[in-house]
């Protein structure tokens, strides 16, 4: 690859910004210090020719991006149909491009495509993903970059799956952190000190947690290895609250547990000779009977 | 001539079955059959319900009298027909009445329980002719308790309106009202329209809320009810202490057992007093045209209520009905409060903290105490000082206006509370109807539910994004929902042709319609179990018919066998089991209707 000095010195002020920099042309005639622009057309069709700079164009301007050598190199050695594939999935970015639209933008064979493809994701240039939204498709991406998180779907997927697991055990897990805030004794055993019946704070109690709280102990207790923004533990929390056991204090922007998810979760012993309410019934509460006598709740529906 | 419950009060609505079935245990198979008959054709003469029934008209209007006395029928002369129209009231007494019985005997004594045992069984009575009937010692005390069961509100004194259909009372003195404001040039028609409505409403609330003159007499030295006044049992002070007893079991779920145990005793003081659950100006068409009429007439009659004193509550009234009992000891715990296990040294006795505390407690006005926290003191955590019961009260009461998104009550200041009753309603029958989801459909139905009410309006795959569950598990869920009628679908058309293939599906919550719903499901419960006890029960007639003869009676053990006597056991066991599950029902039913 023999290069003219200018076009030399041309592409190396342009690749001491960094990689993602467009130029307008006359920054470039600035590089060089000319005011001539069919100089300039000389020197950037000369680092064209070599893979060095891509022609943009944003809105009626045109504009230049600098392509760093080894990159160039590696699509100067790449076949014609791999060198255009490889620069749709590169433009692509971390959204991934889909095979199918691979063909239609190429126009090439679909055994071509897949023999290029085959090629590229064998050097590691391109690797293959599985997206969420579209998980029978087989997409393809720049083999450095991370998927998105639309791609991904974000903390909660799995292998493009919905990881129910681990959502359950970092929803317990905050419950749980939240619950011992709101109830000075809601996991203790019983003790002198605390009335066994109900111990509660007072009304005026602010040490109810918020969600950088529950960031903070989630971070410091080591609980998942996955990386999670506060917007993540807010859905995490609505949840919670879906399911009653938090209740969110909107005025603070806090949240505390419920009493009812204390009960339901068994820390609250419940006398036998208390009167029914729907709230406090235990399914070991249920009345013993014969199968002839069971009236079903549904039963007016299927009626 | 046998007489049938027609096959249509089964079928025609879950209420009508129950009602009949009732009518049929209680009262017998021709007053069912009338009951039913009123219940499909709406209101009519005698001779018609004896048309449409086949029952003889005589029998007809024998039984009449017996279900008007009962509170079961309400009639309406107008010109020379006679109208009948159905009640239930009466039947839902009849429901309610091992509740209603135990109830009164737990709260007064036997005495009181055997009156309003003897009222509900004879529907109404003239006070002198239930006296006449004891010798003088018991009559004395008799006329004592009917005077206290009045003063509570369990008793109600019988007025003839009592036994008229409300809408045509209202309806009358709408009439006569409309004759005695006459049309003129200077007044609009919708203004005068408004103006007899106004006349008639106080007309009626005079009518309907004013009680006799001469109410007691005093015979002899002692004071007690007019013996010419006809009494009955009061309905509507049993429905309050039921809202109460749902409040309550709301407030233990929600704040805790000692929070509610104070509770209790401010909705005790507050019951007699309180708003009518369902007050009469709902029961007439027309009065109340939109939700937001509806809204304020009932917190007008609230905030007349707690204006005039009657709907308030002060605490040392609340302290010193506190049963003694309840230990409120150590159950409020400062935020300072060090767990116990940890750093035993630092938790100090109540009688410490109160030799500590030099101050005295701060005293208002009113002489109510108030607490005093000390923010910097890490030494203590019961926040005490001087009366402690009263303290710790005050932070109960606190605990139930502030700690959770419920207003269990609300201060009014001086040391006064009241409870917003009317917003409550509502909230009861949301935690209610929530937590049965919970325990019959599961946690992840109650997800689905509760994220759909907050989002409104929303398609299955912001559900599954914002729930945080499987999109199967999310339509599988949907489905059970929609089957039982907890969520409504609203199609959203995307073509013009509406192609059902490009259609898309939200999903929408309505409290009403649900209710609606669940209430004939659990009605429709209620009557299953009482076909059950009257199914297996007739399935040992014999047995049973054999118990009831003279001889047997009381010898059972030597005249019945071995395996008689194992299987009236078992009926009997299962008969109970029956009742208890049928009271659970009646409790939640109470809630939504």
């Amino acid at each position: 690859m023999s290069l003219s000095t200018k076009a030399n010195e041309l592409h190396s002020k342009m690749t001491e910004h960094s990689s993602d920099t467009l130029f307008k042309e006359d920054e470039l005639m600035s590089f060089i210090g000319t005011s001539s622009a069919s100089d300039l057309l000389q020197y950037t069709q000369e680092l064209l020719n070599n893979n060095l700079i891509k022609i943009l164009k944003q809105g009626d301007a045109l504009m230049f991006q600098a392509i760093a050598t080894n990159e160039a190199n590696k699509i100067s050695n790449m076949a014609e149909d791999e060198a255009m594939i490889y620069s749709y999935i590169e433009s692509s970015g971390r959204e991934g491009i889909w095979t199918k639209t691979i063909k239609a933008k190429t126009n090439l064979h679909q055994h071509i495509v897949m023999r290029c493809l085959k090629s590229l994701e064998n050097q590691r240039y391109i690797k293959s993903i599985k997206s969420v939204k579209h998980p029978t498709r087989k997409i393809y991406m720049l083999y450095n970059l991370q998927p998105s998180i639309d791609v991904t779907g974000g903390p909660w997927f799995t292998d493009s799956e919905l990881d129910s697991e681990f959502i359950d055990s970092l929803t317990t897990v905050i419950w749980r952190f939240i619950a011992n805030k709101t109830y000075p004794s809601a996991f203790q055993s019983p003790s002198q000190n605390i009335n066994p019946l109900q111990a509660s704070y007072p009304h005026n109690y602010t040490g109810y947690v918020d969600i950088n709280n529950i960031m903070d102990f989630i971070i410091s207790s080591k609980i998942t290895n996955i990386e999670l923004a506060p917007n993540d533990i807010r859905s995490l929390c609505d949840v919670l609250v879906y399911e009653d056991k938090l209740e969110s204090i909107e005025s603070a922007d806090q949240y505390k547990a419920t009493w009812q998810s204390i009960v339901d979760g068994g820390f609250v012993n419940i006398d036998n000779d208390q009167e029914f309410s729907i709230f406090n019934n235990k399914s070991e509460n249920v009345i013993d009977e014969e199968e002839d006598d069971l009236v079903y709740f549904d039963s007016w529906v299927l009626h | 001539m046998v007489l049938n419950v027609p096959p249509s009060a089964e079928t025609q609505s879950p209420l009508s079955n129950l009602l009949t079935l009732v009518a049929k245990e209680h009262l017998g198979e021709v007053p069912a059959i009338i009951i039913s008959t009123l219940i499909s054709h709406g209101r009519l003469t005698a001779k018609e319900i004896s048309r449409r029934s086949k029952v003889p008209i005589k029998l007809v209007k024998t039984t009449l009298v017996s279900l008007i006395q009962l509170n079961c029928m309400l009639y309406w002369v107008d010109k020379d027909k006679v109208e009948y129209q159905f009640q239930d009231t009466g039947l839902f007494v009849f429901l309610h009445s091992g509740e209603i019985i135990t109830h009164i005997k737990n709260k007064y004594d036997e005495e009181c329980c055997e009156i309003i045992q003897n009222l509900i069984q004879l529907g109404n009575i003239k006070v002198s002719d239930y006296l006449k009937s004891f010798d003088d010692e018991t009559r004395y005390s008799r006329s004592l308790k009917l005077s206290q069961l009045f003063g509570d509100g369990w008793i109600k004194i019988l007025q003839p309106h009592d036994f008229n259909p409300l809408e045509d009372v209202w309806n009358k003195i709408y009439h006569e009202t409309t004759k005695n404001v006459p049309r003129s040039a200077t007044l609009s028609e919708v203004k005068r329209v408004a103006e007899i409505k106004e006349l008639s409403k106080e007309k009626l609330s005079h009518l309907l809320e004013n009680l006799p003159k001469d109410l007691y007499t005093t015979v002899d030295g002692m004071k007690g009810l007019n013996p010419k006044l006809s009494i009955g049992f009061n309905f509507k002070r049993f429905e309050k202490f039921l809202r109460s007893k749902a409040l309550i079991a709301l407030c233990e779920s929600r704040v805790g057992r000692l929070s509610a145990e104070v509770y209790k005793v401010v909705l005790e003081i507050l019951e007699k007093q309180s708003p009518d659950p369902k007050p009469y100006i709902n029961e007439i068409d027309g009065i109340i045209n939109t939700p937001e009429e509806k809204q304020s007439i009932f917190e007008q009659i609230e905030n007349k209520l707690i204006d005039n004193k009657s709907l308030t509550a002060k605490i040392h009234d609340i302290v010193k009905k506190l049963p003694q009992t309840i230990d409120l000891n150590n159950s409020i715990l400062t935020h300072n409060f060090v767990k116990p296990a940890t750093i035993k040294k630092r938790v100090v006795s109540f009688s410490e903290i109160e030799r500590t505390i030099k101050k005295p407690k701060i005293k208002m006005e009113d002489n109510e105490a108030i607490i005093e926290m000390d923010e910097d003191d890490n030494d203590y955590h019961t926040p005490t000082n001087g009366d402690g019961n009263t303290n710790l009260v005050i932070q109960h009461l606190k605990l139930l206006a502030f700690s959770t998104k419920i207003p269990f009550i609300m201060e009014i200041g001086n040391g006064s509370f009241t409870v917003p009753y009317n917003k409550l309603n509502d909230i009861v029958k949301e935690y209610t109807y929530d937590e049965l989801i919970k325990k019959s459909l599961g946690v992840d139905s109650l997800r689905i539910l509760r994220c759909i009410r907050s989002l409104k309006l929303v398609d299955e795959k912001t559900v599954s994004n914002s729930v945080l569950l499987k999109e199967k598990v999310v339509r599988n869920e949907i489905y059970k929902l929609i089957q039982l009628n907890v969520i409504e679908i609203q199609e959203i058309p995307r073509s013009n042709d509406r192609a059902a293939s490009k259609t898309f599906f939200a999903f929408r919550y309505k409290n009403h319609s649900n209710y609606q719903f669940l209430r004939n499901s659990l009605i429709h419960n209620i009557s299953s179990i009482l076909h059950n006890i009257e199914d297996f029960k007739f399935q040992h007639k014999s047995l049973l018919e054999k118990c009831q003869r003279e001889d047997v009676k009381g010898n059972e053990q030597e005249l019945l066998l071995e395996s008689e006597l194992r299987i009236l056991n078992q009926l009997q066991s299962r008969e109970i089991n029956n009742i208890g599950k049928l009271n659970r029902l009646l409790s939640l039913l109470e809630i939504f209707n």
